[in-house]
Parts: structure tokens; C-alpha cells; sequence
């Protein structure tokens, strides 16, 4: 019953689960593998990020994900990109340092979410040298690369296994997750009404002004 | 006429998402200090601009190149170089403060349409009077400082189009003449094209609040949980004295006018403007398609409070989570 296939397909959000099952399961060595192949065949998919990543050069950044046991370093040597795995206990000096749940990167690397958005509400931490953090994500972002689907869409002998991981991943979510998603949406439409008519009775209440310096107040004549 | 949603498009992709996600036209800048959002990884090389405009034209859209800085003395070869640039591969519109700029496409691109900045500042009829008959601009898009009212006045006597904010970060109402940034930094948005550089901002964890700092001030504290906000200077939360810290320039809130589309339309206004060219193709792509539900709903007479969910989305993208009609009803008068 649990592996029946679902009757309906999973929106393209759900690769996430695939992505986080790979990532997961799979032996560190065949994840630096994956990797490999797929920086390398990035130039050639991507022949303007090279331009774009090329300020990056001789900075490293540390992209943290909570889930995981391992961290990835990412350099750029030539303005190409490179990711390695280390233990986040061990890891060398880097420039700037990214930490979240691995499902925030998935949808920030796919453009899914808004990285400032995600930054605001304190989601996504970033440490460290902010111009180079902000230069990656634009970088990435500004080229469309979707690291996450060139991951699954490896070609030659490594891909199937992420692939497979991944339509495993999915079939399962769909049976676990699709009536959750129901409830969810009807109770943020809920939510959204709720805080709607918060944001109208916030709006017609006067604004407590900031208190004044004493020292202001002083000049001013006013009493504190 | 509805009008025309002009998006912001800081990278290739995000002028694609822009355009997929409905805008009618997109503005952008090239990758130096020419634009108002020079920053790290972001903008246009000049092959980059010639394919999103082809992109663009295609499908009916329009781009406009924003060279809104003021050219720097002994320099100004740089800013008319993008000027030409912008010319040569068809821009539909470029967007300028600085006078030399605009005397310089007036006088060898007439034919191209030149859009007053909003860093010009322009706040009086007689200054849009001015700039329409020495330089010949077609639009001017409004400092983020008037009422409704006083915009359908402004409209009612101005000889050109006028465009207005309606979703994104504000700045204090000074545009064009706020040197916060290079009173912290010495570098400013007017000069240099970034306003609280990226390179100064630093992030840290103090006493379990995240304190953020740009070059050597403290800008903001954060406690756990609290939404943050980037250490624009204008927006940080100060000690004045021995008051308790406040935000005694701007709160980081996220200008949104959704409310106000009917009313800026009957004033004549004739392109709602998005801000946000710092920000990622998702931010564009969300904001582009919730305006144009928005709009196209308006323009139909339906009532925005059936769009409750489209409105949340906005509000998700706000800067600090928090959102103001800013001074287009300036509640504190």
C-alpha cells in the first residue's frame, strides 16, 4: 500500500524530498562524485556564470545545512565553481558562512524563495563576508542555474541512482504528505484573512511616537 | 488605460521571470556605477541587455536602462559610453537625474525617450516644467513623497507622464540628496550607484541577539526570533540620549499601495513602479504576478478584498515583514 503510486503527480516543489533522501543516504564519496560531474559540466550549461562568479575568486563559503552531517565548501578557482564536503566541526577559515534547514537552500538555489525574505525572518543565518554571500546569490540566481536539477539530471551512470532515490521519495510524499497539503492551504488562506483584519485595526490605531532624548527634551523646554 | 507595471530586472533572470510573470516593461542598469543598484554579482554587461531586450521586444515589452547616477567630475565619459550603449541596442526608455546626462541624450539620441529619476528629486511642477523643456523628458517618476491627493493635483498640471512607486523599500523622502551612506561608508547611492555596501555589513551574534553593523557603526540588535533587516543606515534602531532604541529615521517596513491602484489610476498616473533590483527572480516573479492580478482585477471594478491571498504573498515579501502606505496617506500630519 505504502509504495502504490499516487494518482495524481507532486508539484516540482517535492524534488526537494528527492534531493534530501540523496543527499542523505548516499555515501559521502558518491556525493563529492556527483558534484564533480556537475561543476564541471556547469560552463559549458551556464557560459556566463563564469563571468559572473569570476569576482568570487579566492574566497570560500560555507554553506551549512542543519539536516546533514556534512557541509559543503565552496570555492572558485578561475570563476569556475568547486564543492567539497567537510565535517562543519573541522571546517578551514572561509569568508562567509550560510546556515539553515536543507529544504531553505533547496527552494533559494532553485529560486524558489526570496533569499532576502528568508534572511529577514532570521530562516537563513549568514555570517562573515556579506559582499561575497550576496555576490554568490546574485550570481547564481541572476544566470537561472538550479544547482538542485542538474543534481537529479546528471547523465551517465551516477544519475539514475539520484534519480531513483528521488521517485521513491516522491511516490512516498505523495501517499504522506497530500492530504496535509489540503489542510494547509485552507488553514493559511484562513491565516492570511486573520492577519488581514489585524493589519486594518493596527492601521486605525494611533502611532506611539518614539520617546524623546532628555537631552532633546531638555532643549526643546519639554518636560521629560 | 490600465497601466503599465515597470519591474525591476538586477539580473538576466529576474528580467525573464518579470516578463513571464506579466510586467509590461522592465528597467535595469549595467555593471558599474552608472545605475543606482550597483551591487555585488548583479546587472547587465551589454550583451546581456541586448538579449533581454530582444527578449522583451518579442513578446511586446519594453526595457528601460536606468542610468540614474551622477556622473562623477572628469568622468563623465563612463556614464554617456552607457548611455550609447543603451541607444545602440534599442532601449525603449533610459532613466536619468544628472543634467549632463540628460543634455547629452537629448542632444545626440532625441529620439530616444529620457525618464526623469526619481534621484533627481523633482518635487515642484515648476521642476517638472524645467526638465520637460530643457531636456525634453517624457516621465517623470515621482519621489516617494506625496499624497494622493497632492499626485492628482501634480498630474492635473504636469505637461509629461508620471509614473509612481507601488510595492518595494523606501528610502527617506530625500532621494537624490541623502549621504547617510557616505557619512558611514563614503560611498552613497547617488555616486556610487550602492547605498550601505554590502562590504561593510557585517553580521554577528552578541548575548544571543544578532547584531548588525555597517563599517563602524552598530546599526540594529535583533532578539532570537525577530525579523532582521539589512543595515541600511536610514532604517537602524538608534539610542538617541537616554531614550530606549528606535528607528528614528525610517522602521524597515516594505512600501505597498496595493490599496491605492484605483485611486493613482483615476489620478492619470500612467506606470506603477516596482522596486527591487537587488532582490532575486523569485521576488520579481511573485510581485510582477500578484500586481498583475491585482491591476487587471482593479481595471475590471472588482473589490481587492477578494485577492486576500494574493495580498498575503505580498506581505511574505516584505522588507522586516512589515508594510506602509508611506506618504501616499501621511497618517502622522
Amino acid at each position: 500500500m505504502l509504495f502504490r503510486r499516487t494518482p495524481t503527480a507532486l508539484p516540482p516543489g517535492s524534488h526537494d524530498l528527492a534531493v534530501s533522501l540523496a543527499l542523505a543516504t548516499l555515501p559521502r564519496p558518491l556525493i563529492a562524485g556527483l558534484l564533480r560531474r556537475m561543476t564541471r559540466a556547469l560552463p559549458r550549461r551556464y557560459p556566463k556564470l563564469a563571468t559572473r562568479l569570476a569576482e568570487l575568486e579566492g574566497k570560500r563559503l560555507l554553506i551549512a545545512p542543519a539536516e546533514l552531517s556534512y557541509a559543503f565548501l565552496l570555492d572558485f578557482p578561475g570563476g569556475k565553481l568547486a564543492i567539497g564536503l567537510l565535517d562543519p566541526e573541522q571546517a578551514p577559515a572561509t569568508d562567509a558562512q550560510m546556515r539553515g534547514p536543507l529544504r531553505l537552500f533547496y527552494d533559494l538555489v532553485r529560486g524558489g524563495r526570496d533569499g532576502d525574505a528568508l534572511f529577514f525572518s532570521r530562516e537563513l543565518a549568514v555570517t562573515g563576508d556579506m559582499a561575497a554571500a550576496v555576490m554568490l546569490r546574485n550570481a547564481m540566481d541572476g544566470a537561472g542555474v538550479d544547482l538542485f536539477a542538474e543534481f537529479l539530471d546528471l547523465p551517465g551512470p551516477l544519475g539514475p541512482v539520484a534519480r531513483g532515490a528521488g521517485a521513491l521519495a516522491d511516490r512516498c510524499a505523495g501517499i504522506l504528505l497530500a492530504p496535509l497539503a489540503g489542510r494547509t492551504a485552507r488553514l493559511e488562506a484562513d491565516l492570511a484573512a486573520l492577519r488581514a483584519d489585524v493589519r486594518r485595526l493596527k492601521e486605525t490605531a494611533p502611532k506611539p511616537r518614539p520617546k524623546p532624548a532628555a537631552a532633546i527634551a531638555a532643549a526643546l523646554g519639554m518636560k521629560p | 488605460m490600465i497601466p503599465e507595471i515597470v519591474a525591476p530586472g538586477g539580473t538576466p533572470a529576474a528580467l525573464v521571470a518579470a516578463i513571464d510573470a506579466g510586467a509590461d516593461t522592465v528597467y535595469c542598469g549595467f555593471r558599474d556605477a552608472t545605475n543606482a543598484r550597483n551591487y555585488p554579482g548583479l546587472n547587465f554587461t551589454a550583451a546581456d541587455l541586448q538579449e533581454g531586450i530582444a527578449y522583451a521586444h518579442a513578446r511586446g515589452r519594453k526595457v528601460n536602462v536606468a542610468i540614474n547616477t551622477y556622473a562623477s567630475a572628469g568622468n563623465t565619459r563612463t556614464w554617456y559610453d552607457a548611455i550609447d550603449t543603451a541607444a545602440a541596442l534599442g532601449a525603449d526608455a533610459v532613466i536619468m537625474a544628472d543634467i549632463a546626462l540628460l543634455d547629452y541624450t537629448a542632444r545626440h539620441h532625441p529620439n530616444l525617450r529620457r525618464h526623469l529619476s526619481v534621484q533627481a528629486g523633482a518635487a515642484t511642477v515648476a521642476s517638472m516644467e524645467y526638465y520637460y523643456e530643457f531636456f525634453g523628458i517624457s516621465r517623470m517618476i515621482l519621489p516617494r513623497m506625496f499624497t494622493l491627493d497632492e499626485i492628482a493635483e501634480l498630474k492635473a498640471r504636469a505637461p509629461v507622464e508620471i509614473e509612481c512607486f507601488i510595492f518595494g523599500s523606501l528610502s527617506p523622502m530625500t532621494e537624490g540628496r541623502c549621504s547617510l551612506s557616505a557619512y558611514a561608508t563614503g560611498r552613497s547611492p547617488n555616486l556610487c550607484g550602492v547605498c550601505s555596501p554590502a562590504e561593510f555589513v557585517r553580521y554577528d551574534t552578541v548575548d544571543g541577539e544578532l547584531l548588525c553593523r555597517l563599517g563602524d557603526f552598530a546599526i540594529n540588535a535583533f532578539e532570537p526570533g525577530e525579523a532582521a533587516g539589512y543595515p541600511t543606515v536610514c532604517k537602524g534602531r538608534y539610542i538617541a540620549g537616554d531614550a530606549d532604541p528606535a528607528y528614528i529615521f525610517e522602521e524597515p517596513e516594505c512600501l505597498n499601495a496595493a490599496e491605492y491602484i484605483g485611486a493613482l489610476r483615476r489620478a492619470g498616473i500612467c506606470a506603477f513602479k516596482i522596486e527591487g533590483r537587488q532582490r532575486g527572480r523569485f521576488y520579481v516573479a511573485e510581485v510582477v504576478s500578484a500586481f498583475r492580478e491585482l491591476i487587471d482585477a482593479e481595471a475590471r471594478g472588482e473589490a481587492l478584498t477578494h485577492h486576500a491571498g494574493t495580498l498575503e504573498r505580498l506581505r511574505r515579501l516584505a522588507e522586516g515583514g512589515e508594510e506602509t502606505r508611506g506618504a501616499y496617506r501621511k497618517g502622522w500630519r
